[in-house]
């Protein structure tokens, strides 16, 4: 097992067991709770696939449908263990993953075991596929009505003409009536494997006692199949179209929603830079202390709705600037007129100098607190980012790191989705 | 080890000592009796004290000192509880044990001070041009909570379900007085907080106390110490005899149901911890009466939760479904309530709920702030620092009998329904 010391006195452990599963151990000894992840690579954009030289397909919303199923699994409550022992169990499903997750004070090493004596086998009765078919389709109602999830929905199809992108992780209730039993088999078949998951767990443990009960596990010791890594290819063709306006009355405000395309040269092969510097880029642009930022301000166009993130999915990238507003010509104009001059400008040497002191104290904080420390580690992870180095290369950033992200303002990577409420 | 009280020349401190964690959190807490027609006012001030102030008179010049000061956060928190109006400033600064500089702490203190006790003033007054630009982002925020359905709803049920104490009750932002909001009445505001309002100061983390009194000692003449009235916690929740059903039509979208009670039994500690045990039981987790029966049974909703607000001695229950559903599920919460007011809840469900919240307690040890939030709000309700075995010996040594005799008052107030016209 290895040992990466990432900050003075925090340490990752990683092993990867015989059955191929990766696990990474963060112990944190003076906490009583220990929180752990176990992740599958199987997600939302996995509804067109190819395994061992031959395409597969899904239909739209099975890894989410399968998430809600695996606790179904065998027929049994997968959460009656955790109830009992006071543990919160719970899932979500994203793009590209599934993460089973539970939180415990007591008796860790009991629910490690119950967790992963659910993913062995997989037995899943029509009775309770039936039942999930409903509950899901009330989930996927909530969104129905929210104008916000809409607009931001359309900015991304317009962006990429890719379903893997922009469709709902969710699918809709008619592709969902598709997931059958064969449907959650061939899932299981093709992803459900431990060479396909990671299991990350942060808390009060001993990394050795961990592994060694890992390693005797039916999970570890079973005879998997031969594992064939699953391909997917992203098409990240340019659209044509960069703005999109929609009328409707019922609106009780306008929303924007804008993107600006990150070329892949800047991200393909370099996740790591591009992970690290999105973040603190977009920081120096929208500092109180940028023009960008009093321009907004003197104009009364900033607000409490406005948000501003760097979107990064391993395969795709763009920052999103998001803002309910009584004036969107305005802020559309502005916005535009501001962002097309980032080529141009030069960032505060004493803001950023400033920003980096702010980092290590973000830093020490996130890992004063288990679930913060456990959301970062997972987050790095996922990101396909080297732990082991994210820390120091964090304090080598430079300005001049920025230049090639302000380049990237002209026109023809910035995308508009306007929501208004008339003509 | 439990909290510290301290007196130094009139200030009401407390110490939390905190040993694990590598921060310091600083709680400035003013309390006054809440009154509907400064909410606004409250709210706004908050907000503008933490923007800038008068030696750092624009919010980047602000930001870059907290930046400088590893990452210093500084937040503020308004709210009320029951008669209770509470304005809360924090600063959360990474130790000085941790850093390869001294007096950070120092410093970051010294900027907390700068926020509450020197504003930005123009002839007096708090600047015209703060109130204006906070007025005009109000007016968006109107906006975007109707846009989020969510939100909408929530704001909704809660002004019908308070609506015997709207004298006593405000939503942010308070739009019954939204326009007599100026810079005048927010300096005003101001004044009385600094003036009258009663002021304790809450220090959590892992330092040396008699260090820390010196720290503050020195700080004194900075902090305005008068002496003030002491505010009795009081919820102030009233209902009628008919029971208030509203419904509001919209052009599409799911279902949102609220159903808000009243609880017909007063409110001290105790009750207020058993209330928490039945919220928990009856819609607070996965094997809950209203989770297990509305929506793994019946499939009638993906979510389906209630709450118990102790602060406002509040009970209420929120789930979204489809139109067609609409009836059976509203008809399956009530049937929840009554059944369990029959005493038809098991054992094995009672003791869950029971543990649930003793695991609750025995985790904010995990969190610093959480410790601070428990111990502040123990002492503005209850006047007593938050003891953690003896809240979990009450919840163990509460009886379902107990508990059944005291949901037997529970009885719906309002059901507000948001739905399709179609």
């Amino acid at each position: 097992m290895k040992k990466n010391d990432i900050l003075m006195d925090e340490a990752i452990y990683c092993k990867t067991l015989s059955n191929g599963l990766v696990v990474y151990i963060h112990p944190k000894p003076k906490f009583v709770q220990t929180i752990c992840s176990l992740h599958v690579n199987f997600g939302g954009r996995d509804f067109m696939y190819r395994v061992n030289n031959s395409d597969y397909t899904l239909p739209r919303g099975t890894a989410h449908f399968l998430e809600h199923m695996i606790f179904e699994n065998n027929s049994s409550s997968f959460s009656k263990s955790f109830i009992e022992n006071n543990a919160d169990l719970n899932a979500f499903t994203a793009r590209k993953l599934t993460s089973y997750y539970f939180s415990t004070k007591n008796n860790f090493s009991f629910l490690l075991k119950k967790l992963l004596d659910n993913f062995i086998e997989f037995n899943f009765s029509e009775k309770s596929i039936k039942k999930e078919l409903q509950i899901i389709s009330q989930e996927l109602s909530m969104n129905d009505d929210s104008d916000s999830t809409k607009a931001y929905k359309s900015l991304v199809r317009m962006m990429y003409n890719n379903p893997t992108i922009y469709e709902d992780i969710g699918g809709t209730k008619n592709t969902i009536k598709k997931v059958d039993k064969e449907v959650l088999n061939q899932a299981t078949r093709h992803f459900y494997h431990p060479k396909n998951m990671r299991l990350v767990i942060t808390g009060n443990v001993n990394p050795e006692n961990i592994i060694n009960q890992l390693e005797e596990h039916p999970f570890v010791t079973a005879k998997w199949p031969d594992y064939y890594p699953v391909e997917r290819v992203t098409n990240l063709c340019n659209n044509t179209r960069h703005l999109k306006i929609k009328y409707d009355k019922t609106l009780d405000t306008n929303i924007v929603e804008i993107g600006i395309k990150i070329p892949d040269v800047l991200f393909k092969n370099n996740h790591q830079k591009h992970y690290l510097l999105t973040d603190p880029f977009l920081e120096m642009v929208f500092n109180p202390s940028s023009k960008l930022y009093k321009e907004l301000k003197k104009k009364n166009l900033y607000n409490h709705s406005l948000t501003v993130s760097p979107i990064f999915d391993g395969d795709y990238s763009f920052f999103n600037i998001s803002i309910e507003t009584k004036k969107p010509k305005l802020f559309v104009k502005t916005i535009k007129e501001l962002l097309l001059e980032l080529p141009q400008i030069t960032f505060s040497e004493k803001v950023f100098n400033a920003y980096n002191r702010s980092e290590i104290g973000r830093t020490i904080k996130s890992f004063d607190d288990v679930k913060e420390s456990h959301s970062l580690i997972e987050n790095l992870l996922i990101g396909e980012i080297d732990i082991t180095k994210y820390f120091e290369m964090k304090k080598k950033i430079k300005l001049d790191d920025f230049l090639v992200y302000q380049n990237i303002f002209v026109k023809s990577n910035i995308y508009i989705v306007e929501y208004l409420q008339e003509a | 080890m439990g909290i510290i009280k301290r007196n130094i020349l009139g200030l009401n401190l407390y110490y939390i000592p905190i040993k694990k964690f590598k921060t310091i959190e600083v709680f400035f807490v003013y309390t006054n009796e809440m009154n509907p027609e400064t909410f606004n006012e409250k709210n706004f001030l908050s907000e503008i004290l933490l923007d800038s102030t008068k030696k750092y008179p624009s919010t980047d010049e602000l930001k870059t000192v907290c930046d400088n000061l590893y990452g210093l956060s500084k937040v503020n928190y308004y709210h009320y509880e029951g008669s209770l109006d509470i304005s809360m400033f924090i600063i959360n600064s990474v130790s000085d044990k941790y850093l390869e500089e001294d007096n950070i702490f120092s410093k970051a203190f010294d900027v907390l001070l700068e926020m509450i006790y020197n504003p930005k003033k123009y002839k007096g007054l708090i600047p015209k041009k703060s109130v204006k630009e906070k007025l005009s982002q109000a007016e968006d925020l109107l906006l975007s909570m109707k846009l989020n359905k969510n939100t909408y709803t929530y704001q909704q049920f809660m002004r019908q379900y308070t609506r015997n104490c709207s004298d006593k009750s405000a939503y942010f932002p308070e739009t019954r007085y939204l326009k007599q909001v100026t810079n005048e009445t927010i300096s005003k505001t101001y004044e009385k907080m600094i003036n009258e309002d009663h002021l304790q100061v809450f220090i959590g983390g892992d330092f040396d106390f008699n260090e820390m009194d010196q720290l503050v000692l020195s700080k004194l003449k900075r902090i305005n110490i008068h002496p003030s009235k002491k505010y009795e916690f009081k919820p102030q929740f009233n209902s009628s005899p008919e029971m208030n059903y509203v419904v509001e039509k919209t052009s599409s979208g799911q279902t949102r149901v609220y159903i808000g009670y009243d609880l017909g039994f007063s409110h001290n500690q105790r009750n207020s911890l058993i209330m928490s045990l039945f919220n928990e039981l009856f819609g607070g987790f996965e094997n809950s009466k209203l989770f297990y029966n509305i929506r793994e049974k019946l499939q009638l909703s993906y979510y389906v939760y209630s709450y118990y607000s102790p602060g406002n001695h509040l009970f209420y229950v929120n789930l979204e479904t489809s139109k067609v559903n609409l009836d059976k599920a509203i008809n399956e919460v009530y049937n929840q309530l009554v059944s369990c007011q029959k005493g038809d809840i098991d054992d094995e469900l009672f003791n869950q709920a029971k543990n649930n919240l003793v695991n609750h307690l025995e985790t904010t040890v995990d969190s610093q702030t959480k410790l601070m939030i428990y111990n502040i709000v123990d002492y503005i309700r209850y006047n007593q620092s938050f003891d953690i075995e003896k809240r979990m010996k009450i919840i163990e040594d509460i009886k379902k009998e107990e508990l059944v005799d005291l949901i037997k008052n529970i009885k719906v107030d309002t059901t507000y329904v948001y739905t399709s016209k179609e």
